[in-house]
């Protein structure tokens, strides 16, 4: 008789023992919030894909929606159609881990700005990255599906109340982020971006893609250049630069951008996710569209013009602005 | 048709210049109005004229002539600007000169200079917005992307 209870009385110990050992185990095994980003990071070079995106950027009273087929070729190709709004159908940009080139077919319009695919652009990214991981509580929220993907839901938390916050969610497989909402630093919702269609392992001819574009815009000698600290830029540039010396908390030097043929300079700042730009040139270069009085953050001092803009409340704009030495 | 007209074409038509038909067409309207015909009857008379002279051929050693002639005008030069270099040596001592040559590159280069700050850039104040948006996106995959149309519709 107890030889066969014993058996009924040891199943119901060793289900309790499985499902506490799972309990136990699952976070061990589960990949860490800050190791999910800095996968993602790297994601989109390590892939070729396909995909429809649509983007909503919001200013105040007005919103824009976007709708982008993306093409990505690793390790550093990217070609983007616009689909829709109509008033811009036919761009198309083209990144090349050199350059990055907008176009708008049946036109000779075409736009150079420098690659985001290059190595410098991917060392800033990393660099970004690094403050991320420093300045925001990172946390991992309920997992979700894009596209009928499973992806992980990580929030971004500025430890400091006056910057931007973000959400991304990141494929599961291919850590590739498939969808983004930003936040101001009031919380509200400024852009957001996600993937309505996504097809992996696909590969396509660039030379095809290349047609796209005018022969003229690929033998275009570019004219900005990227700077990745103040010495290299001071030894480039022929007027005397000019730098804050007060920041807002958790912000730090990017990279330095020389417009216009060396005649103005991008001071660029950044907290992980926010960025502060101070542009300024010398004042015998006439500053067009400017009114006196409607733009506050752009003033005259030694000779110089300088324009200051960023995403953090007006208080701290104007404490960098009487910084500038 | 005027006779405006018609009188050009007069001496087109004493050169054999212009087609039969045309040619009907002068000798018809020639019969109708006196002025065109006396008009055509004296270039008719200038043409024979000019028909009847002879060709002239140039005299003998003409060519000759020419080319020595035309080879004299290098020495010209060449002794004015012997004369202007003699004029320079007498005229100035050796520190001098070298002052009227280094005033006139510091000359050049001034005015260089000046004509270069004088050439006044312009900037829209829109690079600067997109600029900053452009530097505002490289901390997101999903925006960067985007953005060109973004601002294209901006």
């Amino acid at each position: 008789m107890n030889s066969k209870k014993a058996p009924q009385k040891l199943l119901p110990c060793l289900l309790v023992l499985v499902i506490l050992s799972g309990g136990i185990a699952s976070p061990l095994l589960a990949i860490e919030p800050k190791e999910i980003l800095k996968r993602s990071l790297e994601a989109q070079f390590q892939l070729d894909f396909e995909g429809i995106q649509k983007t909503e950027f919001r200013l105040p009273g007005r919103k824009y929606i976007i709708t982008t087929r993306i093409i990505h070729q690793k390790p550093d190709f990217t070609y983007t159609a616009t689909l829709a709004p109509s008033r811009v159908k036919g761009l198309v940009t083209l990144d090349d881990g050199k350059f990055h080139i907008w176009h708008i077919r049946g036109s000779n319009k075409f736009k150079f700005s420098l690659s985001l695919n290059s190595p410098e652009a991917r060392e800033i990214k990393r660099k970004s990255l690094n403050l991320r991981l420093i300045n925001y509580k990172i946390s991992r929220l309920l997992d979700d599906y894009i596209t009928g993907r499973p992806v992980y839901v990580i929030s971004l938390f500025p430890k400091h109340p006056d910057n931007r916050r973000r959400k991304v969610w990141i494929d599961k497989k291919t850590y590739l982020p498939l969808k983004e909402e930003d936040y101001n630093w009031q919380g509200e919702l400024i852009s957001s971006s996600f993937f309505t269609e996504i097809h992996f392992d696909r590969r396509f001819s660039k030379e095809r893609l290349y047609r796209d574009f005018p022969r003229r815009s690929r033998k275009k000698v570019f004219s900005q250049e990227r700077f990745l600290n103040l010495k290299d830029l001071r030894r480039k540039i022929k007027f005397p630069v000019s730098s804050p010396h007060y920041l807002p908390p958790d912000y730090e030097f990017q990279e330095a951008v020389l417009l216009f043929k060396g005649r103005a300079v991008k001071l660029t700042y950044t907290n992980g996710l926010g960025v502060i730009c101070l542009f300024q040139m010398p004042a015998n270069i006439k500053l067009e569209g400017y009114f006196k009085g409607a733009h506050p953050l752009v003033w005259r001092k030694r000779g110089k013009t300088f324009n200051l803009k960023g995403d953090v409340p007006r208080k701290e704009l104007i404490k960098i602005k009487q910084s500038v030495k | 048709m005027s006779c405006k007209k018609w009188k050009k074409k007069l001496s087109s038509c004493l050169d054999n210049e212009v087609s039969y038909r045309e040619r009907l067409k002068i000798e018809k309207h020639l019969k109708s109005c006196q002025a065109c015909f006396n008009q055509f009857k004296q270039l008719d008379r200038l043409h024979r004229l000019v028909q009847s002279i002879p060709p002239e051929k140039p005299g003998p050693g003409f060519y000759e002539r020419l080319s020595e002639r035309l080879s004299q005008k290098k020495p010209i030069l060449k002794k004015k600007l012997l004369g202007w270099r003699y004029v320079w040596q007498l005229s100035f001592p050796r520190v001098g000169k070298i002052a009227i040559a280094v005033s006139a590159v510091l000359l050049l280069s001034v005015s260089f200079y000046i004509w270069r700050s004088s050439i006044s850039y312009e900037v829209n104040i829109k690079v600067f917005e997109e600029e900053y948006l452009r530097s505002q996106q490289m901390n997101s995959f999903a925006g960067e992307l985007a953005l060109p149309a973004f601002l294209e519709i901006k």
